[in-house]
């Protein structure tokens, strides 16, 4: 039988491992935003997802990927994502705060645009049998710059 | 029948292996970025590693990697960030890598400073060796930010 110590520290270990597991979802998810990979990063989430960015939210796993990779259809998405503060808050679910900076290139409103921004990620995940899925993204940026943009 | 001590066991030393793969990788720009570059090859690579580049070339073997790497940086000033690594186990001694790839190069061509920033994607292997993690192979998939954000030839340096 485990001694306390023994549970103590399996307990530390898969804590360690958990953390590690969020921050390689992270960084997945962000591959596959600027890859387009919208069938893959569709799999991130949880069915009942919640995604909020810049103050526009929208509900549940299909309406996420319809709504971001609609947004994002013939653009060109460099994201960067540093410093995470990952909490666990319980035995299946977890939250994080991710400093990002991202460029985006494309047509918005009919301009063409360069933007850079840089902002917050708040998440929330949970642990499924497929193992940790976000439950909730919400992206703030506090700073955001437009460029008037040339065809390439 | 394995412990739960031994299942323990196990999960540390994959901590740790991951651990010991960032660091890897972290030692591999930094010493690319202070052109220690006998010392990146010897620290870094397997004898037979591979390394390619969608935009530069491709070399197998240590001494071809530091000789191409010095000739192409050594008059160069660069700085290479790399940030969300994926770190998957393919077995006891071996794993791959993904990371993303953020860097600045300038150097000074026909009289002029060229400032070059770019953007890219690191897919790494890495096996176990007597002496640590090395990488076996890399491939670099990078392009420069296009203009007009990050991307300029300048005029002479004034300074």
């Amino acid at each position: 039988m485990a001694t306390m110590e023994s549970q103590d520290i399996a307990s530390q270990v898969q804590r360690l491992a958990d953390i590690e597991a969020i921050k390689q979802l992270k960084a997945e998810y962000i591959r596959l935003v600027d890859t387009q990979q919208w069938d893959a990063w569709a799999r991130l989430f949880t069915e009942d997802c919640e995604l909020e960015l810049d103050g526009g939210a929208v509900s549940g796993r299909d309406n996420t990927v319809a709504k971001v990779s609609g947004a994002l259809a013939g653009a060109k998405t460099v994201h960067r994502i540093h410093q995470p503060e990952v909490t666990i808050t319980g035995a299946d679910s977890a939250s994080a705060r991710w400093p990002m900076s991202d460029f985006v290139r494309g047509t918005f409103g009919g301009k063409r645009l360069t933007i850079n921004g840089h902002g917050y990620y708040h998440e929330d995940y949970v642990r499924t049998v497929d193992g940790w899925r976000v439950k909730r993204s919400q992206l703030i940026r506090q700073f955001v710059e437009m460029v008037p943009t040339a065809e390439d | 029948m394995p412990s739960p001590t031994d299942a323990v066991a196990a999960q540390v030393q994959r901590l740790i292996d991951i651990e010991e793969i960032k660091a890897l990788k972290y030692r591999y720009i930094r010493l690319v970025d202070a052109h220690r570059f006998e010392e990146w090859g010897e620290s870094c690579f397997t004898a037979d590693c591979h390394l390619s580049t969608n935009d530069l070339g491709t070399w197998t073997g240590r001494a071809e990697i530091v000789a191409a790497v010095r000739r192409g940086y050594g008059s160069a000033k660069t700085i290479h960030q790399v940030h969300m690594p994926e770190i998957t186990f393919t077995g006891a001694d071996s794993a791959t890598g993904i990371w993303a790839l953020s860097d600045y190069a300038t150097w000074i061509a026909d009289g002029k400073q060229v400032i070059d920033w770019g953007l890219g994607r690191y897919e790494d292997n890495y096996v176990r060796t007597g002496e640590g993690w090395r990488i076996s192979r890399t491939v670099l998939l990078r392009e420069t930010l296009p203009a007009p954000n990050r991307c300029a030839s300048t005029p002479d340096k004034t300074d």
